[in-house]
């Protein structure tokens, strides 16, 4: 009989495969099998189990920091002061960057599927000449 | 097939990371334009932010130094605002060129060892080299374990700094982002102007800030919730590779029956 299961790398896994080799199944009737993805598009968003080193996050930072440090300086001249203006770049930078990278990814990720998705027929259509 | 270094040469040739009871420390894949911005808003974050943490530290208390002595906060203060006479006035030419090469410098040296360290990153994944995943001595512990981000995130706007405390980021980044966080509030009157702000004073607000010390701020504050979030995902990442490495090598018997239809 096999029983399977598919789990998140964490402790409780390492704790739940300790627990089943306790109970008497031995360690060489236990099979792990990594399921990675082969290919995989551009995410948007990391995930906390992923990223591949470009992050929606990034160039909102950098917005955002711009947007605040502008805040505060031009918070000294205008009526709300600093704090509230600091808020205000903070969160206007962030948001601005943040629904450009999404327009910009969405593009790229679209024209990406399009080439694929050409190249999968090409290659169908050379397996059925043989 | 020719013959394979041994495992132990592999991890020390091409690290992934390393775990130290006060400090965890890993490659992994960065944008170099980032690195670029934290070195232009802050000289000395991108390089805490790569793990080079002498430079960081040397080039964060250099930034402070340089930018007090020379009022640069100040004279940008005044030219955004359109007063360029006061900015004239108050700018040190007694120092305000020190800063002016050492900012290019590490601009540039930080993209730099940016893109170097992506290389190592990439080709220590292709090793598979491991990561011991557990320091412990007599004062601290570290461990490689699931973080949300944007937990990471709250506890950074909190008070820069706790983001990394939750991922074993301990002397190294958090208490030293703590450290100036905490002089800069106190030299700013950060604090105060939050009260005034919140009670809505806000003239008094604006007069009891500080500019040359609050314009510091914003970019402490953005680095350490954009810096602990991207850290958390990295550090969930390295865990997860350290275990899945685990358990290919312990749990993949060669006698292993697998099931056919």
């Amino acid at each position: 009989m096999y029983v399977y299961a598919s789990f998140d790398y964490s402790a409780y896994l390492e704790l739940a495969i300790t627990d089943l080799e306790k109970r008497g199944i031995a360690r060489e009737h236990i099979l792990a099998v990594p399921l990675d993805k082969r290919m995989e598009e551009r995410k948007l968003f990391d995930t906390i189990h992923r990223a591949d080193g470009m992050s929606l996050f990034d160039g909102a930072a950098v917005s955002g920091a711009i947007f605040m440090e502008l805040g505060v300086i031009y918070g000294f001249v205008l009526k709300w002061g600093p704090i509230v203006w600091a808020l205000i770049g903070l969160v206007g930078g962030h948001f601005s960057a943040s629904c450009l990278t999404i327009t910009v990814v969405n593009c790229a990720n679209k024209s990406w599927l399009k080439k694929l998705a050409i190249r999968l027929k090409q290659e169908k259509a050379i397996q059925k000449l043989f | 097939m020719g013959k394979k270094q041994l495992e132990s040469v592999r991890n020390k040739r091409r690290p992934k990371g390393i775990l130290s009871p006060y400090n965890i420390n890993f490659l992994h894949l960065r944008s170099s334009w980032v690195m670029i911005w934290w070195a232009a808003s802050y000289l000395g974050f991108a390089y805490v932010s790569l793990g080079a943490y002498i430079k960081g530290f040397i080039l964060i208390f250099l930034e402070f130094f340089l930018n007090v002595q020379s009022n640069l906060n100040l004279g940008i203060f005044y030219s955004l605002t359109g007063q360029f006479d006061m900015a004239k006035q108050v700018l040190d030419t007694k120092w305000l060129l020190f800063y002016v090469p050492i900012y290019v410098a590490i601009m540039w040296g930080a993209a730099r060892t940016a893109t170097d360290l992506n290389k190592y990153s990439i080709l220590a994944d292709r090793e598979e080299s491991v990561v011991f995943p557990f320091a412990m001595n007599s004062l601290d512990i570290a461990f490689l374990d699931k973080r949300n981000p944007w937990l990471a995130v709250a506890l950074s706007l909190l008070a820069p700094g706790l983001g990394h405390l939750y991922t074993h980021r301990v002397v190294t980044t958090s208490f030293l982002i703590m450290f100036w966080w905490v002089v800069t509030a106190v030299k700013s009157s950060f604090f105060q102007c939050v009260h005034l702000t919140a009670t809505g004073h806000f003239a008094q607000a604006i007069a009891v800030s500080d500019p040359q010390w609050l314009l510091f701020l914003p970019s402490i504050y953005v680095y350490a919730i954009h810096d602990s979030y991207i850290n958390t995902i990295h550090y969930n990442q390295l865990h997860s590779q350290e275990q899945q490495k685990y358990l290919s090598d312990n749990y993949q018997n060669a006698n292993f029956p697998i099931p056919t239809r």
